[in-house]
């Protein structure tokens, strides 16, 4: 019988495997999608995790997710420029625009149960204004940090070094305030994660952490705005794309972000689709060091179709809004009244002409593996070929693209296509068009523009504000140093049982401002 | 025995320094910087610098390499630039889970390779064998990551008999039902991944095999084809298989990165993938350093087994 000796293990053990795997299907065959009954619990599906979950120098869109479900800031910026007071009773900027006053709520709590006071929101200013815990830049006026200091437990003033009209927003916005007497011996806050992870006073605690597969929170009892609706809170670590649009179909997955090619399978399935705005810039980018003719760069921009370029990229008008300037077109201060470049090929033959430029060539840098960037190039391409102009085309990574952008004059590059949200501030703007500032990808300088980023900046008053940097845009683009395609909208899937989206607000970058106010249908 | 073990050990060394200094080298050489992937648009050049000079990374590339290295050689791999993780206690929490998927994966797909491997050769030319050699053929040109999303699609979407995403349904850690739920569809996916090409060695040794001068001489004194086959045929071909079982250790850590990144399943492979896109070099080295040490461990294994099913085999010249 040695044929049995052989045979008979491994007979045993394919046996034991098929029993295995249909025992599973079967304890797996009743569950129903629970499309119609409360579960208590919400599913968000997210791509990474979290860079840092350190509230001090936090950055990145998963870990500023995340800060703003757990903790809270003194008030935000509203996509219309109007300032929401979360922990913040009153926010009084002083006349001289040199102090703001902030007065807190009355009888905050952190999720501990120990009052929130202005000590807390003194600490947590004082150590985010320390440039080498990594998030300072926006706390910093010129070369000096702006100062906090408590003058009674609900009271604390922030002293200006000097004028600053971002200030306000700078001060109110993205800034959390962490428990000193939880952080108080802390010594080192550029860490990524701060020990212990769960104390806030945001609408939930997280209680939970499995790195690279979820994060999950309750409602927190201590909450001074309204109770979460939904008790508990998953945010759900996925990064195949395919997989998440599966997970949303089945309900497996209650929300995420999609892209637009795969709404029309989605919206068949059932789901809520909601487009909304981050005040992203979607551009084509020159490198001014390398097209130094501002003729020749207009005669290209001339050469395009914003149009074309967008509904290709974008693939419907419903999922992106065109832009002119360098600010988005959500943004307060965004203005219409600038050269636009609408497709015109006599301009661009005209201005060829006279910048004495024939048999143009440019190299357009783009990230490969991005379709929406794949498509621009390729239609950049084509109508500034009915131009004349001949385009190159170079798909590569894109932490490559801007490496190589940024040698300047020495780059392989003449023009890249990026993207980028910079907030509401448009003082925020000045590190990428200001001379020599640090992300100035396009090597752009011009005194005028310059000086008006000064004036803009010191301008307190909000309608001669306006005018400034209603002329800035118009300098800049008259400059031709990017053709901003358009504000490519974040797409939102959503199960049909999850209500509640539009009083938890859409926006940018946290996907919600209050989770909390989803409810279940 | 032991001194061969102990010479191959020590061969080790250069090769897993031959390889993180051309790793390391090479990322070095990238057209990127590797700061950008800790710093913002929104970041001063000041605050940039700052980073910079935190991680060592205004530092010589030679430099750079060596300080890398000593932190190694004291069983220091680091830290992940984006996330200031500690990559060992990262890589310990992900290993496991890895394991716990290829593992069972792997030996599934042995077992149904050598059971079909053989019993193709055994038939060779009939309609049995032309069937299992061509789903081999299918096997081998199928994508794993397309037949993950057909496995996905069918049932996960059509069928909704399994969950799609990760190891477990949160908050169910430890619950056994559970986790098969989560293991069946990634874990199918590995043995169709697996199979075929063990299926298709079982198959060609077994058919040289039964060509054997052996083979014609047992039948000369009448012994029937099953004996034949269960007592020589069988063992000849099973000796190779268990040196597989050697080469097969590094699939352990790095065999399921694409499938891991499908299913959203918590192990090395999505640890490792987000590493590549963010250049997170000291993940990236400590995964290749692991991976490496891990192929060249796996080969000595693979040698050693191969002594030892077999006692006519002898190495190192001591006889």
């Amino acid at each position: 019988m040695p044929k049995r000796r052989l045979f008979a293990p491994l007979g045993l053990l394919v046996a034991g495997a098929l029993a295995l795997s249909a025992c599973a299907a079967g304890g797996a065959a009743p569950e129903e999608s629970s499309a119609t009954e409360a579960t208590g619990e919400l599913s968000y599906v997210i791509a990474s995790d979290p860079s840092s979950l350190n509230p001090i120098n936090v950055s990145d869109r998963w870990g500023l997710t995340v800060t703003n479900i757990v903790y809270s800031p003194l008030a935000r910026i509203e996509g219309d420029g109007t300032v929401v007071n979360e922990l913040a009773e009153s926010i009084e900027p002083a006349e001289d625009g040199l102090s703001v006053t902030v007065t807190l709520k009355d009888g905050l709590l952190w999720s501990d149960g120990e009052p929130l006071t202005a000590d807390d929101v003194v600490f947590t200013y004082t150590n985010k204004a320390v440039r080498e815990n990594g998030n300072a830049d926006l706390l910093w006026v010129g070369d000096q940090p702006i100062t906090a200091a408590a003058t009674d437990d609900r009271t604390v003033v922030f002293t200006l070094p000097s004028i600053s009209a971002a200030a306000l927003s700078n001060i109110a916005t993205e800034t959390y305030i962490i428990p000193e007497h939880i952080y108080g011996d802390v010594t080192d806050f550029s860490v990524t994660e701060l020990d212990p992870l769960a104390v806030g006073s945001g609408p939930y605690v997280l209680t939970d952490y499995q790195r690279g597969q979820y994060l999950t929170f309750e409602a927190n009892e201590n909450y001074y705005g309204e109770a979460p609706n939904i008790p508990k809170l998953t945010l759900q670590i996925v990064s195949n794309a395919d997989t998440v649009k599966t997970a949303l179909q089945t309900g497996e997955a209650d929300a995420s972000f999609v892209t637009p090619d795969q709404i029309s399978e989605l919206e068949g399935a059932g789901l809520d689709i909601y487009p909304y705005a981050e005040g992203r810039v979607a551009y084509l980018g020159l490198n001014l060091a390398k097209i130094t003719d501002p003729k020749v760069r207009q005669a290209l921009f001339f050469a395009l179709d914003r149009d074309e370029i967008s509904n290709g990229a974008f693939l419907s008008e419903e999922y992106f809004q065109p832009a002119y300037t360098i600010l988005p077109p959500s943004n307060p201060f965004a203005t219409e009244d600038v050269e636009k470049y609408d497709q015109d090929l006599d301009a661009s033959a005209a201005l060829l002409k006279e910048a004495g430029v024939s048999d143009l060539t440019i190299t357009l840098a783009y990230a490969g593996a991005d379709p929406a960037q794949t498509t621009q190039a390729t239609l950049i391409q084509q109508q500034a070929k009915a131009a004349g102009i001949t385009v190159e085309l170079a798909g590569v990574e894109p932490a490559a693209v801007y490496a190589e952008i940024e040698k300047g004059a020495d780059s392989q590059y003449d023009a890249f296509l990026g993207g980028y949200i910079m907030g509401q501030d448009p003082d925020a703007y000045s590190l990428l068009y200001r001379t020599g500032a640090s992300a100035n990808y396009f090597q752009y300088s011009n005194s005028a523009t310059d000086a008006l980023f000064d004036a803009g900046a010191v301008e307190l008053d909000q309608d001669a504000r306006k005018a400034v940097y209603a002329d800035l845009q118009k300098q800049i683009a008259e400059d031709a140093v990017i053709f901003p395609f358009a504000d490519s909208l974040k797409i939102l899937a959503v199960n049909p049982r999850i209500g509640g989206v539009e009083d938890a607000r859409t926006v940018p970058i946290y996907t919600f401002e209050n989770f909390g106010l989803l409810t279940e249908r | 025995m032991l001194a061969y073990i102990g010479r191959r050990l020590l061969q080790v060394i250069p090769m897993l320094l031959a390889v993180t200094f051309v790793v390391f080298f090479l990322i070095h050489l990238a057209p990127y910087d590797v700061v950008d992937a800790v710093t913002t648009p929104n970041m001063s050049a000041e605050t940039v610098e700052i980073v910079r000079q935190r991680y060592g990374l205004d530092q010589p590339f030679l430099v750079q390499y060596g300080l890398w290295l000593g932190n190694v050689l004291q069983g220091d791999l680091g830290y992940s630039l984006v996330s200031r993780h500690s990559i060992a206690d990262d890589l310990l929490i992900r290993i496991p889970n890895t394991v716990i998927l290829v593992a069972p994966s792997y030996i599934a797909a042995l077992i149904l390779a050598l059971v079909l491997g053989l019993w193709a050769g055994s038939r060779k030319g009939t309609w049995i064998d032309r069937m299992i050699d061509g789903l081999a053929g299918i096997g081998i040109a199928t994508p794993a990551f397309w037949f993950a999303l057909l496995v996905i699609y069918v049932f996960g979407y059509q069928l909704r008999w399994f969950p799609i995403i990760g190891m477990h349904s949160v908050g169910k850690q430890g619950d056994p039902i559970d986790f098969l739920r989560h293991f069946v569809m990634p874990s199918l996916v590995l043995i169709v991944a697996f199979f075929p090409e063990i299926a298709r060695y079982v198959r060609s040794a077994t058919i040289s095999q039964l060509s054997q001068d052996y083979v014609l001489v047992q039948r000369g004194f009448g012994a029937s084809r099953r004996e034949i086959f269960s007592r020589h045929v069988s063992r000849n071909v099973m000796l190779p298989i268990i040196t597989q079982l050697g080469l097969a250790l590094p699939i352990l850590v790095t065999g399921a990165i694409v499938i891991e990144s499908i299913f959203g399943w918590p192990g090395v492979g999505p640890y490792f993938l987000t590493a590549t896109k963010s250049l997170d070099y000291p993940v990236i080295l400590a995964v290749l350093l692991l991976s490496a040490f891990l192929v060249i461990i796996g080969n000595l294994i693979a040698d050693i087994l191969y002594v030892v099913a077999d006692p006519r085999i002898r190495i190192g010249g001591r006889a």
